[in-house]
Formats: structure tokens, C-alpha cells, sequence
């Protein structure tokens, strides 16, 4: 046999089974489209994100101060040992008034030079940057949250009451920094001379720095940032807070990684039900050429030669395969990688695809259908040249197995009814490979909405955990009693809770000390908060230095057991607590909880709280901003600054946002995998009846309506639809919980509250109904169609 | 399969015309097929009477039309010209779709290889022509397979899928079906082609009791000591019944 004949065959097979040829394609496609576009999206978000970051001159630390310092401690810590660059900044919190009277919370940043930035770089955008005095800009995240342009100008109000008007500059950007969208809060820059002519001082409250060593580790970094925070302290600044972030990485990229993990086992659900799905269809196109391949040995085809035939026909499906999937994964990740760029608020600039993710996909487009194909070919290459050429339709096996046996003892159906649950099992390794296919498809898109239920009632968790609708926070420290009287006149409010913020940081008793935590010094008989206790027991009121810790410190400070003396650095001062009881974790950063009382003896400050939760009659995000706004104006109109109100709406619906993308992109990915399940359901649907076509012609002889034959195929296909949806079902209930535990660390830092979304279940089984329905009406059509002339006629 | 010329009729109602007494009444029915060599002729001016109890045998070498004159009688395939009725219907005049319902209800079929549907049992390929004519209750049809597998002499083997009974009890089985609803006339072709003599003489022993019960019985055949053993024995050749003047048959009274 001349290799021009052999390749006459593969294009004849190729143009001739049309619609086999598309469903192998689109088997492959859909299997290096998913694992293409995933790593490509994760990889050009890797190369801008950490590139990008990196470029931006990140800080090593940052420390956030009570007390205001100037530039001659900023010249000190930059002269320190490992210190390479320190910075000042300085912060404060605005309302930035709309024209239809609604108010919204501004971060105002100065920066001392913008002209000589050393860390945490601010890059212009649109217009003028950096802004002059009386103007600002306007950080581009700040679009999402209102319309705003150069030559605009906006009119602010501070925390005293006072309301100014700037000129809009233009826009800037800064990669580092959390998106102003994260919390609802406007982030804006302006000049010292600005900030003193709103009436602060220009000193600063923010200090960043960076390390001599670019390859410090985390530890390395904290160890200099220790001593640059003790160097602070000595010199009469209070530190209140000390990030240390991980090394060269931008903080989103652990959550970009724990998503790439569970969007990487989707691409490889997609891979994997893609050679099931190769599998099938070639074990049957090598199944129906069996006489052919008969007749090629019986005129000398060898083994190895026939088997050649087929795999050059596998790796043509795969070459066209890959001309639809390379391009289509390439567009795809570049849309994923800019929005989830969007997310971020840094760009995509390098926008190809690296080599060796396309390498990846033509591995998969040619190597994965040949491993597939790889046993039914030869399978089917190995058979005698007797065997092939008798027919052998399966109909000779059929009653062997006990399955077999076990649906014979099935009665009280009709025999149409039969034959379709009976014809259901009839090809077991087919069956498989098609309900994998399409289960697949269904554990994906069932999990997803578990998962979202699972966020959903964790996020509800966390809103129940903390018992209140407002947080205020004050812009300097205020009485307790005057500032709860006030809040509790507003219309609405049905608790005000004053509670004590501070930082602190635990004294190892190694002598190591841990990096600062945040500690809430709560009223006796808080209501407005409802911890879980794990371990020990909730703080009682009047005791001495008890203290409540959450489970997420346990991570970094593991040797801590309820009943443990735990000596804690608060605000500089040394003191000494017991630990009393460990409450689960509602959020990412562990909690420290104590007295207030016994807070404020510890720091020596009475009766001045700096927040106040508030308890609203209208749960809803909108009642809770118009209480919250009438709480902010009664204190301020008592002489009593506001720094920002938190709504728990705010915090919920970010993380809505961020997480109905994800659940967004892998629906669409699940619906996908299910639209080629039920592509694959449609072939095998199709090879049933080209296989049973003789005995089609019988069950017509014998009176069999073209409806009846209809009914009796779209029976069977509905059936297998109906398995698949089951297995799904069954399947994801793992498969999410992996998931939730997977994405609950990524947002939240903890497991989700698992939850199994009932209303998935029964959307997917709508779905695989339908899928099932369309998958095989048309061979179910095609069987009606076949008269008892042309299968039984002249045999 | 050539495409017939018959393949471009459009099929009109059935016109049920009182035929004459004989079940199965072939009029000078020709066959043509169009094959890539040019037009072939299977049938060439059949015309062939059969009676009610009658049992007859075609025979005739391999392509001298015999298969088709079957297929014509059944309505697996159309004439090009002539008329044919059986059981008082013109069948050539049926269209597919009520075909096979008629098919059903008035003609056995009963092919050379058994052609049981393998997933179903014995007796459930037996109920199932009674399933899809539909006119009787399920335990009307649950004792009509019995009695016709007690016939058949396979009430034994009735919940038994095929793979686990012989060639010869599966074409027992094939005939029970056949007669599941009772239908006037049975067709085989090639009954006994695929079984050993004994058991070849077990079935043609139920032809002859269900001719003699009433049932016209048209069997090809190519074993010519089964033939002889028939009421009648039609030759063919090269598209015709070559029989003498008597091949229109002896009336049966």
C-alpha cells in the first residue's frame, strides 16, 4: 500500500464522516482552548502583575502612626542598617460632595516630592500629574465609583466641617495600592500645600521602606522593620500598625494563585473529558471500519501500518483542532488576563502568549487524542482478517455480563421501554466515556454554585459574627459617653458600642516578637459582636487582663493554648494577659479581643474610644448608608471628627464582586464542558443507530411506527442524560468541597461555610435535559427515517 | 443498495379494493434497479397467486429474484409496475409511514438469521409486534406470547435473553413473533438456511401446522427436499416464475 494511497484514505475519512470529524475537533479544541487560555491568563498575569509590581518600587514595610513625625526621623531610618530607602506619606479621609447631595468617603494622599518618588511609585494617567496646589488627582480606580475628568472641580469636606472646592488635574495610578472599588472608598493625591490649606499639618503618618537586600525573605525584611519601628518609638511616634508584605510579590498574587489552582483542575477536568471523548469516537470509527481493515490486511496491510492509518486521521483532528484552539486561547487569555487586570488596576502590556504555553497546547492537541486513540486502534488493528470481516455489531455479546443478566429481570415496562434502558448499557465502555464527558461538564457547573452558595452563607457568617450594620470610625479619640449619646439620637440607630482600637504585638517568649496585630477593646456585654467560641470561653465583664484570640493567630503563633499567660506590646507599653478562649476566624487578619476597660488601663487612656459600631433598624445597604450618613453628620455637628463609616454592605459586596467574576468565567467554562459532553452524546447517539440499523429494520418489520423508533432512541439518549446529571450530582458534592476549601482560602483565609446549592442541581438537570434532548433528537430522526429496505433487503 | 426507479413515487392513500380471494396476489409485477453499469431487471412480469393454507416454496439460483418477489409481498420494497395485494391491500400504493403498521398487523416476516433483538428475552421479542399494534390489554398479549411459545415449543426458554438459546430455538422464536399478531400471511426467507436438518425439519413442521391452520405460508428456500415437501414449489429465473401453465396456483377451498 503506497503512503499516497494511505493518505487518500485519511482525507476521504476526513470529508466524508463530516460530522464525526467536527465532533472529534471539537473534542480536542475545547481541551487545549481550556488549558491554553488558563495558562496563558495566569501567565501573562504573573509577567504584568509581579513585573509590573516590581517596577512600582514596592514597599518592604509600611508603618501607619497615632502621632505625626517629620523628615528629619525619615532621614534617620533611611541611614539605618538595611534600610535602603524610607519615605513618608501622609493620609487622611474626606467627603467628597455630589452635586445631587450625596456624599462620598475620599482618601486624600500627600506625598512629600512627587517629583522624587522613591517607593510605592504614583504614575500619571490622564491629564496633569503630579497636582498643583488647590488641585487633585484622582487615582484611575476612582472611575468606577464616579464620573470625574481633568478640569472638573469637586467640592470636599472635612472631618471639621469645612468644605473646599479643587480643581481636578487628571488621573493617576498606582499599581500598589488596594483599587479604590475594594471598599467603596474614592483614593485621590494631593500636595502638602493642599493639605495644609484643609487645615492639617504636613507631617506624616504613614512611613514605607525598602531593604538593602533585594532577596531578603519575609522574616529578614520584619527583623529590619522591627528595629526601624523601635527606632520610631524611641523618638516619641506611636506606631499603631506594621505591614510586612511577602517579598517581590504583589499582594493580590497569593489570590491570583489559589484561583489559578482550581481554574488549572478545571482545565485539566476539560483535558481529561476531552480524550474520554476522543476515546469514544474513535473506538467507534474503528469499530465501523472494522471489514475495511479486514480487507487491508487480507491484500497485506501490516498491523503497524493499518494502525498508522488511524493515527495519522487522529493527528489530523488534532492539527485542525489546534488551528481553532491556539488563536481562540490566545484572544480568550488576553481578555481574562485584562480583566482580571482591571480587578487589580494594573495593566496587561505584554499581551503574547510565552512559546511554551502554545508548546503545552500542541502537546495536548496531538499527544492527549493519541493516547486516547491509542487502544482502540489497536485493538481494532489486531483483530484477525476472519474476525473483522465477520460481522461482529456486539449484538453476539450482548447477555454475558451481569449487568446484562440484571436488566433482563427488568419487567413491568413495555418492550419499547425495555429495549431503550436496555440498549442504554448495551456498549458499557461507550457509555462510560460518554457519561464521564458529560458528568464532567456537570460536577464543574453544580460545584460552582455551591461554592457561591457556600461564600454567600460564609459571608453571611461574617455578618452575623459582627452584630452591627455601621462602623465609625473618629478622627481622633473622643469620650465614650458623648459619643454613644449622640448616635443613639439618630433616627434608626438601636446600639452604639464604643470600642477601643489598638495595636499590638505579641513578646515571644523566645524573645522574638510577632508582627502587629489588631486588638479591640470591647464594652462589657458587647452586643455587637457574637464570636463562636472554639476553645476555652468569651470574656466576662469586670475581670482582669483576659484575652479572646481568634483561631487564624494559632497559624503564626502555634504554641498559644487557652490558659496561656501571653505578654503583648501595646502602643510601647508591656503588658501582661491570659488567654482565656479562642473564637473562629470571620476574616483574614486575626483578632485580639479584651476588656475595654482593661484596655484603657493598659495604655493609662479612660473613656476615649476611637470606633463605634452602630446597630441600624434597616438592615439593607441602602438604610445602612443613610443611617450611617446621619450618624457621621450628628457627630460631626457635636464637634466630634469622622475619619470613615464603614457599612458591612461595602465589605460583602466587594467581595461579591470579585468572586462573581470567578464564578462567572468558570460557569461559562462548565456550561462549555457540558455543551460538548452533549456533543459527545449526539456522536455516541449517532453510532447507536448506525450500529443498530439492522435491527431498526427489524422492530419496522415487525410494526414499528416512525414515532415509536423516535421514542424509543430519544429514550435512551434522555436516560443517559438523566445517569450523567446523577453521577454530576454525586460527583460534586467532593468536588466543591474541595473548592470552597480551595477559594475560601484565597478570599477569606479559611474553609467556606459549606452549602449545596440545590437550585445548581436542578438548574444543571434543566440543562442536561435539554442537552440530552438536542443531543439526540437527531439520530433518534435519522432512526425513524430508516426504511426496512435499506438495512434488511438485500443481505 | 441501487437506487430503485420505483424510489421516485410518491406514495398516495391506501386504496383498499376487494381484491380477490387469494391473500397474496402478484400482478404482472416488474422490478427495475439503476446501478452504475445501467438499468437491471429483478422482476420481469411476475404474476403469482397464493391461497389462504397454502404453503409454497420459491427456489431459484442465487439472483433470480426470489428475495425480491419476498420484499414486494412484505412491502420492503416497491414495484416499478404491476399490482400487488395482500390481505386485500394494495400494498404497493401504502406509504411508508402506514406501512409498517400494516406490515404489523397482516404479514409475518421471518428472516435467515433470526433477527431476535438481542437485549430483549424470548418472550419479550415476542410481545413486541403486539406492543406496537397496540390493540390488545397487557395481559391479552402476556398470554398470546405463552400460547405462542407453547407452540413454538419454547415456553421454557421464555425469560431467557437469545445468546442463551440455539439457531434453531431462535428461529422457533422468530416464528412465534411472526405470529404474534396473528397476521394471515408469513413470509421466510431462507428459514432453515442456517440450521442443521434435524432442527431444519422442526420448523418446516411448524410451517405445516400453521398452513394447515389457515395461514399462507410463502417460504424461500434453497434446500429443494423442503420445497417438495410444500403444497406448491414456484421456480424462478432470471426474473421470472418459470413454472407451467399452473403458476397462478390451485385455488384453496
Amino acid at each position: 500500500m503506497s503512503g499516497s494511497v494511505r493518505w487518500r484514505k485519511v482525507r476521504g475519512d476526513l470529508g466524508q464522516y463530516r460530522a464525526r470529524t467536527a465532533l472529534v475537533v471539537a473534542s480536542i479544541a475545547i481541551g487545549a482552548f481550556a488549558v491554553g487560555t488558563i495558562a496563558g491568563t495566569d501567565a501573562l498575569l504573573r509577567q504584568n502583575l509581579n513585573d509590573g509590581y516590581a517596577a512600582t518600587r514596592p514597599a518592604a514595610a509600611s508603618m501607619y502612626t497615632a502621632t505625626g513625625f517629620d523628615r528629619e526621623l525619615v532621614d534617620v531610618v533611611r541611614a539605618m542598617p538595611g534600610v535602603d530607602q524610607a519615605e513618608g506619606r501622609r493620609s487622611v479621609i474626606v467627603r467628597l460632595l455630589g452635586a445631587d447631595g450625596t456624599a462620598r468617603e475620599m482618601l486624600l494622599t500627600a506625598l512629600p516630592d512627587f517629583a522624587d518618588q522613591r517607593i510605592d511609585l504614583v504614575g500619571p494617567q490622564a491629564g496633569r500629574f503630579p497636582p498643583r496646589r488647590s488641585e487633585v488627582a484622582f487615582e484611575r480606580s476612582s472611575l468606577r465609583l464616579m464620573d470625574v475628568a481633568p478640569g472638573d472641580t469637586v467640592r470636599i469636606r472635612t472631618p471639621g466641617g469645612r468644605e473646599y472646592d479643587l480643581d481636578v488635574s487628571g488621573l493617576a495610578h498606582e499599581p500598589g495600592a488596594s483599587p479604590a472599588f475594594y471598599f467603596g472608598r474614592l483614593n485621590a493625591y494631593v500636595t502638602f500645600e493642599t493639605l495644609r490649606d484643609l487645615g492639617w499639618d504636613d507631617s506624616f503618618d504613614e512611613l514605607r521602606i525598602r531593604v538593602d537586600d533585594p532577596t531578603a525573605t519575609r522574616a529578614e525584611v520584619r527583623a529590619i522593620a522591627d528595629d526601624v519601628r523601635l527606632r520610631v518609638e524611641r523618638a516619641g511616634v506611636s506606631v499603631t500598625f506594621a505591614l510586612v508584605p511577602e517579598p517581590g510579590q504583589h499582594p493580590a498574587n497569593d489570590l491570583l494563585q489559589s484561583v489559578f489552582v482550581v481554574l488549572g483542575g478545571i482545565g485539566l477536568l476539560s483535558l481529561v473529558m476531552s480524550g474520554f471523548l476522543v476515546a469514544n469516537t474513535v473506538s467507534v470509527i474503528v469499530a465501523q471500519q472494522t471489514r475495511q481493515i479486514g480487507l487491508m490486511k487480507a491484500v497485506g496491510g501490516r498491523d503497524g501500518q493499518i494502525a498508522g492509518i488511524y493515527l495519522a486521521l487522529v493527528i489530523s483532528y488534532g492539527l485542525i483542532a489546534l488551528a481553532i484552539a491556539i488563536p481562540a486561547a490566545a484572544l480568550a487569555a488576553h481578555g481574562l488576563a485584562s480583566l482580571a487586570a482591571g480587578l487589580l488596576n494594573f495593566d496587561v502590556t505584554q499581551a503574547l502568549i510565552p512559546l511554551r504555553i502554545v508548546a503545552v497546547q500542541v502537546a495536548i492537541g496531538l499527544l492527549v487524542p493519541l493516547v486516547a486513540a491509542a487502544v482502540p486502534v489497536w485493538r481494532g488493528v489486531r483483530m484477525t482478517v476472519r474476525e473483522a470481516i465477520r460481522d461482529s455489531s456486539g449484538a453476539d455479546h450482548y447477555g454475558h455480563g451481569r449487568m446484562d443478566a440484571l436488566l433482563a429481570r427488568l419487567h413491568g415496562l413495555s418492550r419499547p421501554a425495555l429495549l431503550s434502558i436496555r440498549n442504554t448499557f448495551r456498549r458499557k465502555t461507550r457509555l462510560v466515556l460518554t457519561l464521564v464527558a458529560l458528568a464532567l461538564g456537570g460536577t464543574v457547573f453544580m460545584s460552582v454554585f455551591t461554592v457561591r452558595d457556600s461564600l454567600y452563607a460564609t459571608l453571611e457568617d461574617t455578618v452575623r459574627y459582627f452584630n452591627y450594620d455601621v462602623q465609625v470610625e473618629l478622627a481622633e479619640p473622643a469620650r465614650a459617653a458623648t459619643v454613644t449619646a449622640e448616635a443613639l439620637r439618630v433616627p434608626g440607630v438601636l446600639v452604639a458600642e464604643p470600642w477601643r482600637f489598638a495595636s499590638a504585638q505579641r513578646l515571644r517568649p523566645d524573645g522574638t516578637e510577632s508582627a502587629s496585630r489588631v486588638m479591640f477593646g470591647l464594652p462589657p456585654g458587647a452586643t455587637t459582636v457574637r464570636p463562636v467560641i472554639m476553645e476555652g470561653r468569651w470574656l466576662v465583664p469586670g475581670e482582669g487582663n483576659a484575652l479572646v484570640a481568634t483561631a487564624n493567630l494559632l497559624g503564626d503563633e502555634p504554641d498559644l493554648r487557652v490558659g496561656d499567660t501571653v505578654d503583648l506590646r501595646i502602643q510601647g507599653r508591656e503588658t501582661t494577659w491570659t488567654l482565656v478562649g479562642i473564637a473562629q476566624s470571620p476574616t483574614m487578619a486575626p483578632f485580639l479581643y479584651v476588656g475595654s476597660d482593661a484596655l484603657e488601663r493598659s495604655l493609662g487612656d479612660v473613656g476615649r474610644v476611637g470606633i463605634v459600631m452602630i446597630g441600624t433598624s434597616d438592615h439593607s445597604a441602602a438604610g445602612q448608608a443613610r443611617i450611617g450618613a446621619a450618624v457621621r453628620e450628628r457627630l460631626e455637628a457635636a464637634g466630634i471628627g469622622i475619619a470613615a463609616t464603614t457599612t458591612t454592605s461595602d465589605v460583602t459586596d466587594t467581595l461579591f464582586t470579585l468572586f462573581d467574576t470567578l464564578v462567572l468565567f468558570i460557569s461559562v467554562m462548565s456550561v462549555l464542558l457540558g455543551v460538548v459532553g452533549g456533543l459527545g452524546l449526539a456522536g455516541t447517539m449517532t453510532m447507536n443507530v448506525v450500529e443498530r440499523s439492522r435491527e431498526i429494520g427489524i422492530i419496522r418489520a415487525i410494526g414499528a411506527t416512525d414515532q415509536a423508533v423516535l421514542l424509543i432512541f430519544l429514550a435512551e439518549g434522555l436516560l443517559i442524560g438523566f445517569i450523567a446529571w446523577l453521577v454530576g450530582a454525586l460527583l460534586s458534592l467532593p468536588v466543591s468541597w474541595l473548592l470552597s476549601t480551595a477559594l475560601g482560602e484565597a478570599f477569606v483565609q479559611r474553609p467556606l461555610s459549606f452549602q449545596v446549592s440545590w437550585q445548581g442541581v436542578l438548574l444543571w438537570f434543566m440543562v442536561v435535559f435539554w442537552l440530552s434532548t438536542i443531543g439526540s433528537i437527531l439520530p433518534a430522526w435519522r432512526a425513524a427515517r430508516i426504511t426496512v429496505r435499506e438495512v434488511l433487503a438485500y443481505e | 443498495m441501487p437506487p430503485s426507479i420505483s424510489d421516485a413515487r410518491v406514495p398516495v392513500a391506501t386504496t383498499v379494493r376487494p381484491a380477490a380471494t387469494h391473500p397474496v396476489d402478484l400482478r404482472d409485477v416488474v422490478k427495475d434497479y439503476l446501478t452504475d453499469a445501467g438499468a437491471f431487471r429483478a422482476l420481469d412480469g411476475v404474476s403469482l397467486t397464493v391461497g389462504a393454507g397454502e404453503f409454497i416454496a420459491v427456489v431459484g439460483k442465487s439472483g433470480c429474484g426470489k428475495s425480491t418477489l419476498l420484499n414486494m409481498i412484505t412491502g420492503i420494497d416497491r414495484p416499478t409496475a404491476g399490482e400487488i395485494w395482500v390481505a386485500g391491500t394494495e400494498v404497493s400504493r401504502l406509504s411508508e409511514r402506514t406501512m409498517a403498521g400494516w406490515r404489523g398487523r397482516n404479514v409475518g416476516v421471518i428472516f435467515q438469521f433470526f433477527q431476535l433483538l438481542p437485549t430483549l428475552t424470548v418472550i419479550e421479542n415476542v410481545l413486541l409486534p403486539m406492543d406496537f399494534e397496540g390493540s390488545r390489554s397487557t395481559r391479552e398479549r402476556h398470554e398470546r406470547a405463552m400460547y405462542l411459545l407453547e407452540q413454538v415449543e419454547m415456553v421454557d426458554q421464555a425469560d431467557k435473553l437469545p445468546l442463551s438459546t440455539s439457531g434453531g430455538q431462535q428461529q422457533r422464536v422468530a416464528i412465534a413473533r411472526a405470529m404474534a399478531n396473528d397476521a394471515p400471511v408469513l413470509v421466510a426467507d431462507e428459514p432453515t438456511g442456517n440450521l442443521d436438518s434435524v432442527t431444519a425439519d422442526a420448523v418446516f413442521e411448524l410451517f405445516e401446522r400453521l398452513a394447515r391452520s389457515g395461514k399462507t405460508v410463502i417460504m424461500v428456500t434453497h434446500d429443494v427436499e423442503l420445497a417438495a415437501r410444500t403444497d406448491r414449489v414456484v421456480h424462478m429465473a432470471d426474473g421470472r416464475i418459470t413454472d407451467g401453465p399452473d403458476q397462478a396456483g390451485p385455488h384453496v377451498g
